[in-house]
C-alpha cells in the first residue's frame, strides 16, 4: 500500500481569453493509471480544460503542474484537420514528434507498429483525406502516441463516428489505458459512466460527479505495453 | 532564338521562377495562403511606385513592401481582431493606391506601369538572375533539408506547436520566403498574372500526386513547360509572355480534367 504521485494536478485554477473568465476554482488531479471524463454543457469549459493540460493556454489564477519527464499526447476533435492537404497517413502519424531534419529508423518504425495496433498498417500510403471518419481519427490517435505519453487527452474522439467506428475507438482506448492515464472530453455522460473512473462535469468549474478511484489501492507498476507483440 | 543575350536570360530567367514558383506555390497552396498571396503580391506595389518615384531599383521597394504585408498579415492572422480576410484586402488596396500615386508623380510612368502589371520576361538583367539563382538555391536547400518541419507546420500548425517545432519562427520565414520569390516573380510575368504561376501548376500537379515533395517537383516542371511556351510565344508572334503562360497553364489544366473524368 502506498499513496500514488499525481502526474498532472490543476489547483484552484481560473482562465479565460480577454476578461471573460471561462473558468474559475476548477480543480483535477490526474494519477498515473486515471481514467477522467470531462462532461458539462458547450462552452462550459472542457476545450478551456484541456488547453491548460496541453500547457496552450496559461492559467489566470492557480497552477498547473505536470510531473517531470511525463509526455502528454493530444488527439484533437476530428474536424480540425485539413483533409486535402497532400499528406500520407504514415507521415500523419510521424508529424507526432518532433522532427527538425528527418526521422530516425526506430521512429518510422513505431509509427507502422502503432499503424498496425490500430488496424490502419494497410493504408499507411494513403492521402488522409482518402480515409473513412473512424480511420482517419484512428491515424490521429497514433500520432498523439509517437511521443510515448503518459498521459492521454482526446477532445471529443467520438464525434461524427458511426457506431462501429465509435466502439471500435473506446476499445482502443480500454486497451491503451492498461499503460497510460487518459482524459477525455466527452458530451456523452451515460456512454462514459462505465469507463471512466472518474466523471467531472466541467460548467465554469468542476464538479466531481462520480470517482471510483482511490488513490491508496494495492499498486500495481504499470507495465509499457509492447505494440510489437 | 537563343543567339541574342536577352533570350539567353529570359530562358535562365524561366527556369529558376519555375523552381521558386513550384516550391513556394506549394507551400501557399497547401496552407490555403493564396489570398494572402494576393495580397502581398498587389501590396508590393506600393513599393515599387515609391522606389520608381526616388528612382531606386523597383524591386527593392517591392521587396520591402511585399515582406512587411506578409509579415502584418502573420500577426493580424494570430493576434488581431480584424478579420484576416478584411485586413488582406485591405493592404491589397492600399499597396496598389500608393503605387499609383507615385507613378503618376514621376514623368513617363505609362510605359512602365504597364511592364509591372503584366511583366516584361525579355527585360530580365543578369542582376535579376543573380537574384533569382541566390533564391532558387536556397529554397531548394530549404526544401530539401527541412521538409520534416516544413510539412508538419504547414499541415497543423497547432500540433506542430504541441511537439515542440518553433512554428511562428518558421511561418515567419516562410512569409519572408514568398514575398522575395512573388517580387522576383513579377519581373517576368507581372503583378496581375503573377499567382496564376503560383496556384495553377500546383492544382495541376495536385491532381497526379498527395505528396508535397513530388508537388514540389512537378509544379516546377509544369511551370517551366508553360514558362518556355510563352517565351516562344512572345519572341515569335509577339504576344505578351505572362498572359500565354497563365492561358497555357489554364488550357493544360483544364485538358487533364476533361481527360481523367
Amino acid at each position: 500500500m502506498e499513496a500514488r504521485e499525481p502526474i498532472l494536478q490543476m489547483t484552484d485554477v481560473s482562465a479565460g481569453y480577454e476578461h471573460k473568465t471561462v473558468l474559475s476554482g476548477a480543480n483535477i488531479t490526474v494519477y498515473p493509471d486515471s481514467f477522467i471524463a470531462l462532461v458539462g454543457p458547450n462552452g462550459g469549459g472542457k476545450t478551456t480544460m484541456i488547453r491548460l493540460m496541453l500547457k496552450q493556454l496559461a492559467p489566470t489564477k492557480g497552477t498547473v503542474s505536470i510531473a517531470e519527464g511525463i509526455h502528454v499526447g493530444y488527439l484533437p476533435q476530428i474536424n480540425d484537420a485539413d483533409l486535402e492537404f497532400p499528406i500520407s497517413v504514415l507521415d500523419v502519424v510521424l508529424s507526432g514528434t518532433k522532427c527538425t531534419f528527418r526521422h530516425t529508423k526506430e521512429e518510422v518504425a513505431y509509427a507502422h507498429e502503432l499503424l498496425r495496433f490500430v488496424q490502419l498498417d494497410d493504408l499507411s500510403g494513403r492521402q488522409i483525406g482518402q480515409l473513412s471518419g473512424g480511420q482517419r481519427q484512428r491515424a490521429f490517435l497514433c500520432r498523439a502516441l509517437m511521443c510515448k505519453p503518459q498521459l492521454l487527452v482526446l477532445d471529443e474522439p467520438s464525434t461524427y463516428m458511426d457506431k462501429d467506428s465509435s466502439a471500435n475507438m473506446y476499445e482502443l482506448l480500454s486497451d491503451l489505458h492498461k499503460s497510460m492515464a487518459i482524459v477525455l472530453v466527452s458530451h456523452d455522460i451515460d456512454s462514459m459512466s462505465h469507463r471512466a473512473h472518474t466523471i467531472i462535469r466541467v460548467d465554469r468549474t468542476t464538479h466531481l460527479v462520480s470517482n471510483h478511484y482511490s488513490t491508496v489501492v494495492p499498486y500495481t507498476p504499470i507495465v509499457k505495453r509492447n505494440f510489437a507483440n | 532564338m537563343l543567339q541574342f543575350e536577352f533570350m539567353q536570360n529570359a530562358l535562365l530567367g524561366v527556369m529558376l521562377i519555375s523552381i521558386i514558383a513550384g516550391i513556394i506555390g506549394t507551400v501557399i497552396v497547401v496552407r490555403r495562403k493564396v489570398f494572402v498571396a494576393g495580397g502581398v503580391t498587389h501590396a508590393s506595389f506600393g513599393g515599387i511606385g515609391i522606389a520608381y518615384y526616388l528612382g531606386v531599383n523597383p524591386l527593392i521597394g517591392a521587396f520591402l513592401f511585399a515582406v512587411t504585408t506578409a509579415l502584418s498579415i502573420d500577426i493580424l492572422e494570430r493576434k488581431s481582431k480584424i478579420r484576416p480576410d478584411s485586413a488582406i484586402a485591405m493592404l491589397w488596396s492600399l499597396g496598389m493606391a500608393i503605387g499609383l500615386i507615385f507613378m503618376f508623380l514621376s514623368p513617363g510612368y505609362s510605359a512602365n506601369l504597364m511592364g509591372f502589371m503584366f511583366g516584361d520576361i525579355l527585360s530580365i538583367s543578369a542582376s535579376d538572375l543573380v537574384g533569382s539563382a541566390c533564391l532558387a538555391g536556397t529554397l531548394s536547400l530549404l526544401a530539401i533539408f527541412y521538409y520534416r518541419p516544413l510539412l508538419y507546420v504547414s499541415f497543423s500548425p497547432d500540433f506542430a506547436k504541441l511537439s515542440g517545432l518553433r512554428v511562428n519562427l518558421i511561418q515567419s520565414v516562410i512569409s519572408i520566403f514568398t514575398a522575395l520569390g512573388i517580387v522576383l516573380a513579377i519581373k517576368a510575368v507581372g503583378i496581375v498574372l503573377v499567382l496564376s504561376l503560383f496556384t495553377i501548376p500546383q492544382a495541376i500537379s495536385g491532381m497526379f500526386t498527395h505528396n508535397m515533395r513530388t508537388m514540389f517537383i512537378l509544379s516546377t516542371l509544369v511551370s517551366l513547360v508553360a514558362g518556355m511556351i510563352g517565351l516562344m510565344a512572345s519572341y515569335y508572334i509577339d504576344l505578351p509572355a505572362g498572359a500565354v503562360i497563365t492561358a497555357t497553364l489554364a488550357i493544360v489544366m483544364v485538358c487533364i480534367k476533361l481527360i481523367r473524368r
